[in-house]
Order: structure tokens, then sequence, then C-alpha cells
């Protein structure tokens, strides 16, 4: 009855954004769980091209990062928390960090970075300006991975979150379980918020066992009004990087029969009461986000 | 104790911290500082406080927290919000008042007569910890026939070296141990040995505070110390004495999460007295509002230490802290817990010295007093006693801590109360100053508000595994 991990993205419509590669920009795409290349229908012969000594194409270098950022749990902590929550990341500061100096243009967009967490080694100082140098390259390929990303817009950040979210629901690792739970809590107390105009401070997000729809609980009035909502890490994935969370006042726990533009979900009319069915239909906007309403109640 | 929810509550802590300033841009931002403002540098106070929490009791790992803040720093500097020059110029508030005296570090001169060669004591063997109380004080003179004084106050002999704990002290000029001359004191021991010493400490002008470490360093089982300035010796007395009669440890007083509690009170109470002419911390006054820092937000402190386990629900210590805030009109702390009546004997000690208002009530006594008494291990670390001074800084109690992590010079310290001969109790806070040696931490504890000059005071000290109570004798000088 509950979708399952794989298919997640059944319910997402494609989505393209452009990408600065080689003197021009080239259009990059997902669709159906795929990160695609137009552009670059060979992509194993360009990276064979590459390790003789060319330059990677710009395009490959953002395929590569989406692949090494795709099960990244950061990415829940990082990217979107809902449609308008847009960064101020662009190509020019992704450039920025790439160049040698890694800090013009940089600063102004994160000052907090680099890392300021002491390095902590062992060996001399030859084993010290190694670990050091490693240190700075894997900061600034994590960052330039990250800010990419980030660059393609909101819709990519969407389906990047569900694709981390999916890797790792179904029987979550312990040490992983925080990172899903306070992605959950922070994204449904925003839709909580929306749902009921309840203040997302007096929201309760946590985690519930896959195989379940969870559960959504209202208690106590005033200043002490708690909604405590329980979700399953799919949930994630299959339902917010969907856009399904909030559909016609009613916050959906899950999909019974994913598709696009057509779809199934469990949705809660109310706290407190057990979901119902509902059909619903998509469409997208220009920035590739999916919107949602009633088919048939 | 649960981690995995000691961890969610942080990660809770900063998608609340995201929230606010992405929906908030045009208020003052909640994120009030930039790295470095709070104790762990976190990119937000509130974040600072709960992590700093957590790792403190063992719920969360450092790396761990860092890790959540690197993302959450990400998190927030990618996102258009408001960290505008009010928000920095609080953080510029915020930061710790290291150096309330500017302090000057001297360091490592040497030293006659004694060549730096091979130890007397043998070398590489695990030399068992000895501390004995100096309380002496020896005339020196500078080149130009200045008179100063340097008051010995403890000897330790801990890991690899063997050590004066010293104040140097002058009416004229700035007391400097190279004015002063401090590379041409020697010292003999029972044995005919003699010695040298490097020495390394901070100056704030009229006051030295610091070591006086021997070269080569001395057999373990010497009996006493002569110690001479070239006019005047000073001999110490290092044979084994009685142990002070009631040293009583007393395990499992509070959890972790009680004793974190305690540390807070303890920082609200210290807080409250300030210096408001700088110069000196006898001329106390009580601070009319305390900084946000220290009161805002403790209830979040309390949920985290509830989520992670390590805070019993039915435990009194929240809502102690509810009357502690309460009574001092403090409003923000945001503790879910009602009051309770029964509060801590410190607590309610200090809190009936501050509500009488008598913060000149202690006579300014400038001194030094020699003491030495080593404690029991309290949540694997060994804080020895080495003497106690009243002077610029207020008084001072000077502790060597071993088994404190090296990676962590910041490190809680067992939480200390002080309780003078009129039964007063007066709480600690550490001091910023601090040396290190061979993985031995030097701190000293701001003793608040300052002490008398008594025969003798009791400490109560508290970690979260045990307390120690122990009387502790004074040897003014």
């Amino acid at each position: 009855m509950i979708s399952q991990n794989e298919g997640w993205f059944t319910s997402l419509p494609p989505c393209e954004a452009p990408v600065p590669c080689g003197d021009g920009k080239h259009t990059v795409r997902w669709a159906a769980g795929s990160f695609e290349l137009p552009s670059h229908p060979d992509t194993e012969a360009e990276l064979v091209l590459t390790a003789l000594g060319g330059e990677k194409a710009g395009c490959v270098k953002v395929a590569e990062a989406w692949h090494r950022l795709s099960e990244d749990l950061s990415m829940l902590l990082i990217g979107p928390r809902h449609f308008g929550d847009h960064t101020t990341v662009t190509w020019d500061s992704v450039r920025a960090i790439g160049t040698a100096s890694g800090q013009p243009g940089w600063a102004g967009v994160a000052g907090s970075l680099p890392s300021t967490r002491p390095l902590r080694l062992v060996g001399g100082p030859q084993a010290f300006r190694q670990a050091m140098q490693a240190e700075v390259d894997r900061t600034r390929q994590r960052k330039t991975d990250i800010f990419s990303l980030l660059a393609l817009g909101p819709a990519f950040g969407f389906r990047l979150a569900g694709h981390v979210a999916a890797a790792h629901a179904g029987q979550p690792a312990e040490a992983d379980r925080p990172a899903l739970s306070a992605a959950i809590y922070g994204r449904a107390a925003l839709i909580a918020e929306e749902w009921l105009g309840i203040d997302p401070d007096q929201v309760e997000g946590e985690l519930a066992d896959d195989g379940t729809w969870g559960a959504v609980e209202l208690t106590g009035k005033g200043a002490d009004r708690r909604l405590r909502i329980a979700l399953p890490a799919n949930w994630l994935a299959s339902v917010w990087a969907c856009g399904l969370g909030l559909v016609a006042r009613r916050l959906v726990v899950a999909v019974t029969r994913p598709g696009w533009p057509d779809a199934q979900v469990l949705a809660v009319r109310a706290p407190g009461t057990e979901p119902i069915p509902l059909d619903v239909h998509g469409i997208v906007d220009e920035s590739g986000l999916p919107h949602w309403q009633i088919s048939s109640a | 104790m649960d981690r995995i929810r000691a961890e969610t509550y942080l990660r809770q802590v900063a998608e609340a911290e995201l929230r606010r300033a992405m929906n908030q841009p045009a208020r003052p931002s909640p994120i009030e500082g930039r790295p470095g403002a709070g104790r762990l540098g976190m990119h937000s106070m509130r974040m600072d406080r709960v992590a700093h929490a957590l790792i403190s009791v063992g719920a969360v790992e450092r790396s761990v927290a860092e890790a959540v803040d690197d993302d959450f720093g990400i998190a927030l500097a990618v996102r258009p919000s408001d960290q505008s020059p009010l928000a920095v110029g609080r953080a510029a508030m915020l930061r710790p008042r290291i150096a309330r005296m500017r302090r000057v570090r001297t360091s490592a001169l040497r030293i006659s007569p004694a060549p730096p060669g091979t130890p007397l004591g043998s070398p590489g063997r695990q030399v068992p910890h000895r501390i004995a109380s100096a309380g002496t004080m020896l005339p020196v003179l500078s080149a130009d026939d200045e008179r100063g004084e340097l008051h010995l106050l403890a000897y330790s002999h801990t890991g690899a070296d063997a050590r004066l704990t010293a104040i140097g002290r002058s009416r004229g000029h700035a007391f400097h141990p190279g004015i002063f001359r401090l590379e041409r004191l020697t010292a003999t021991d029972d044995r005919g040995n003699s010695y040298g010493f490097f020495f390394n400490g901070e100056s704030d002008g009229s006051e030295w505070i610091g070591e006086l470490t021997l070269r080569p360093v001395p057999p373990p089982d010497i009996r006493w110390l002569d110690v001479e300035s070239g006019h005047t010796t000073r001999r110490i007395d290092l044979d084994p004495r009685p142990a002070p009669s009631d040293v009583t440890l007393t395990r499992d007083t509070h959890t972790p999460g009680e004793h974190y509690l305690h540390g807070i009170a303890a920082q609200i109470l210290a807080s409250l007295y300030t210096d408001p002419d700088g110069l000196s911390r006898q001329a106390i006054e009580f601070r009319p509002i305390l900084p946000e820092h220290v009161t805002r937000g403790i209830g979040d402190i309390v949920a985290a230490l509830l989520a992670a386990g390590v805070l019993s629900p039915l435990s009194p210590v929240p809502g102690q802290l509810v009357t502690l805030c309460e009574s001092l009109s403090i409003t923000d702390h945001g503790i879910a817990a009602s009051p309770v009546r029964d509060l801590p004997e410190p607590w309610l000690s200090m809190l009936a010295h501050i509500h009488r208002r008598k913060p000149r009530a202690v006579p300014a006594a400038a001194g030094c007093a020699g003491a030495a008494l080593a404690l029991p291990e309290l949540d694997g670390i060994r804080l020895r006693i080495l003497g106690l001074h009243n002077g610029a800084d207020g008084t001072v109690l000077h502790v060597r801590a071993t088994g404190v992590r090296s990676d962590d010079r910041d490190a809680t310290l067992p939480l200390m109360w002080v309780r003078d001969e009129s039964g007063r109790w007066h709480t600690t806070r550490r001091n910023p100053s601090g040396m290190e040696h061979d993985g031995e931490l030097s701190a000293r504890l701001d003793v608040v508000p300052p002490l008398g000059r008594g025969s003798t005071i009791e400490l109560l000290v508290a970690g979260w595994s045990a307390q120690v109570r122990a009387t502790l004798p004074l040897r003014w000088s």
C-alpha cells in the first residue's frame, strides 16, 4: 500500500537547468531519477579524454557532484525547505571556489567558510603538509560540489534531497536517524504552519518506523499547544521532495499510487484523524517545481 | 544516555535557527554571532549553548557537533539573511573578555647555576605526584635596588617537572621577572643538590603570576628546598605531612545533566559581580542586568539534557534554577519547570549575600597563601590546589589538573565552591589564563566574591560522578 523507496520519483516531472560548459552554456536534465547530460551523449569517451589531459566539461563536473552528494545527508540540512527557499548561489560564486585562491567573490556568499576546525594530525612536517593539502583539496572539492548543485536551482534541490532521503530510508542506520528525524521536523514544521497556522516552534517532528504512515496529534491550548508529527523517512522522498506535503489544506502522509501528473496519496484533514486516499493532479511551474490539486475526493 | 536523541535535538535546534533566519530577516537575527562568539565558536549562540551542554555531558561527540555546525553554517551562508552590522556588533560584545588586564606573557628564561643536563631524578621513570604548601615570601631586588616580593605558594612535583607556584609583586616598578632578575634565583635541597629555575607566567604590571620550574629535575624524595635570592634564603619543607583531616568523597550525588545545570547556576551567580572601575575586583559591585548570553535560553539546555537522558524529568535542579533566576529577576531563562523552594546551600548563601546588597563587605586584603591539597579523582580529572592569592584579580585559586584531554584546553573542570570561615559560600569561575605542560593544565579560578584572610577554607568540588568536600589550611605569607 505504502510506496517503496524505489520509484519514489515517479511523482515528479523532468526538470532542466543551464550550466556553464566550455565557452557557453549547456542544459542538464533530471528525469525519472536520472541526471542527464543531453549535450554530452558520450560522457565516457569525454572522461577518457579528460584522463589524457583534456579539460573536464562543466556539465560532467556537475554530474559527478550530483553522484557524489546524492546520498550525503548533509544536503538535507543545507538544501531547500520549501518552494520559496531560494539560495544566493550563482555560477560566478561556484567559479570563485574553483580558482586557486578560492576566496574572491566567495566570501560574500559564504563568509563562514572554510571550516575553522583544527586539524589533528600525527607525523612529521612532510606528512602534516600533505595532510593539510589533502584536507584543503577535499574541502574545496566538497564546497564546489555543494555550490554547483545549489546553483542548479530549487527544482534540482528538491530532487537531490529526495535521492538522499531515499538512499537512507527503509531501515535507517542508527547513525542516520538524527539527520533524517531533524529533516522531517524542519520540513513538517513549515508545512504545519501553513496547514494549521501553528507556530513552527510548537511542532515536534520525529521519525516513524517505515511501514506505517506515522502519527499527527495536537495537544494543549494557547502557548502550550503542541503538534506532534511522526513520519517515516520515505515521506521525505516520496511526498515532500515531490511537492506533495500539503495539498488542498490536507497533510499528505504517504503516496499510495505514484505517478505524474496523476497520483493517489494518503492525507489527513486534521490532526488526530486517520488518513484517507486522495486522487491528485499535478502541474509544473516554469522552474520545474510541481504543484498539486485534488482531482477527486 | 541516549546519544541518538541528543544529536537529534541538536539538529532540530539547527532547523529552528535556520527557520528563524529565513523567516525574520528584518528583525534582529537570532544568529547572534559569527564563529567564535560562543564557547565552541558555532554559527548561532543557541546552537553553541546546546552543543556545549551535550558535549560536556558526553552525549554528543565534539566532531559530530562540529559537522552539524559546518553544514548549518553553509545553509545559513547560502541564504539571504540579516547578517547585518547589528548582528556582527552583538557578536563582538559577546566575545569572552579574555584580557581584562592585558596580561603579558613572560616565559622561559634561564638560569644558573646548575646546567640543564641529566635530571637528578631518574629520567623516564614515572614519579609519584607530590605537592607541598610553601606559604613564604622571598624579597627580591631589581638592578636599581627596587624592592620586590616573590611569594612562593606551593611546591608540586607532577609529571616530568617540579615547580613552585609564585606571585611576584613590587610597589614601584612593574614586576617583571627580568627586571627582578629571577634568573639569579637558586635552590639547594637537603642532599646538597643545586638547582636553577625556568620561569613562565603572566604580568599585568605590578603583579606577576607564574611558575618557577626547577632545573634539573630534583629527586622525588627530597625533604626540603632552600630557595635563595642572593641575600635571603627561605626553606620550603617538603616532608610528607598528615593529610587534611576531612576530605570526604560522595559518589552519585548528581546526574551529568544536573551537574551541568549547577555549573550554569555558578556562572549566573559569578556574573552578578563586576568591577566597575576595571582596576580591582576588590572594589566589586553588582551588575544590574546580566548579560543575555548567560541567562537566555537555559530552557534549551534543560530540554537538550532531558532529550539526551542525562537529566531525569523528576530532577529538582531545573526547578531550583527557575527559583534562582526568578529571584534575580531573570525572565528569559525559558525553563519549563515550576520553581521549588529548597535550594542547594551554596546558591542560597550567595543569594542571601546578593540580596543584602553588601558587595563591599569583604575588605581588600592583599596577600598570598600557601596551600597544597590533592583531591580525589573526579570524572577522570585530578585537581591539585596549589595556593591562593588576593590581588588585583581579586581572589585567585591556583590549581593543576591532570586527566584533561590534551586537545581540549577549554575542558570543563569540576565545579568548585568555596566556604569561608564565616560560613558564607563563594563560587569560582575559570580565568581564561593558564598554562599547559606535558598534558597537565595549570588553571586559575577566580573566587567570587573575593575571600577575606582566614586560616582555612572549605572546598566543595563537584563532578558528575561524585563530589568532594575538603578543608584547606592556608599559610599566609
